[in-house]
């Protein structure tokens, strides 16, 4: 079992009637994420969003060339942020996720894209399909544990 | 990989400590106390990170929300 206590982020100006008036952060479930190239270069990233209605694990383009992942030919899929559609590719990584107690890591089929992205995002396909997840509202906290399709190890 | 260490002193870090960085990329130190590096794009900030010798691979990337970032929508706003 993997815990993510959710992280705050500022609020800029006053909060929107959603939140207390007091309000100065936002709370999200955010969860540090390593990505691992085929030749074991990799990149840490503090905060990746643990998104459900993502369709897909998706990290800035950049990364791709840095770690030395081979991207698979281009399929013409594409994400629209912010009303704009970018390029998605996608490429073979190893993903991990650990809390310090737990570490889980495994192979995945991620996408990349120009898109400015501020945070990775940890969607269905490659992440959360091989995990049952919780989100504890109250408890401000995410709980991810691994399923009978997760294809890595768990330490 | 990240560290406990890490967490632990990157939650030092108060969002007015981090506001000169808003809108950018940063790279912290491995254990979380001190900013490395910055820029506007994460290819800037591995240059960066390269012209002062720093290992990538010993840093932990993160983007310092903006006045832009005030409200995320995620998946909402994807495919």
């Amino acid at each position: 079992m993997l815990l993510f206590p959710y992280l705050d982020e500022p609020l800029v100006g006053p909060p929107p009637p959603s939140l207390p008036a007091a309000a100065t952060v936002r709370w999200r479930p955010l969860a540090p994420i390593t990505i691992i190239g085929p030749t074991g270069l990799a990149r840490d990233f503090a905060r990746a969003v643990l998104d459900p209605a993502a369709d897909d694990t998706v990290f800035p383009i950049d990364t791709a060339a840095r770690i030395a992942v081979r991207l698979r030919p281009d399929t013409g899929h594409r994400i629209r942020w912010r009303g704009q559609l970018h390029p998605l590719r996608f490429g073979d990584v190893e993903l991990l996720l650990t809390d310090d107690l737990t570490v889980c890591r495994w192979p995945a089929v991620v996408g990349f894209s120009p898109a400015p992205i501020r945070y990775p995002l940890l969607g269905q396909n490659g992440c959360l399909e091989f995990f049952n997840a919780r989100f504890l509202g109250v408890d401000r906290q995410a709980e991810l544990a691994i399923n009978q399709s997760f294809p890595g190890t768990e330490t | 990989m990240i560290s406990s260490d890490f967490r632990t002193n990157r939650a030092q870090f108060s969002w007015s400590e981090l506001s000169a960085y808003q809108d950018r990329w940063v790279a912290f130190s491995s254990d979380g106390r001190r900013v490395i590096a910055s820029g506007e794009t994460l290819e800037y900030l591995e240059e960066q990170l390269a012209s002062i010798g720093a290992d990538p691979q010993r840093v932990v990337l993160e983007w310092i929300a903006g006045p832009e970032d005030d409200g995320a929508h995620a998946g909402a706003e994807l495919f």
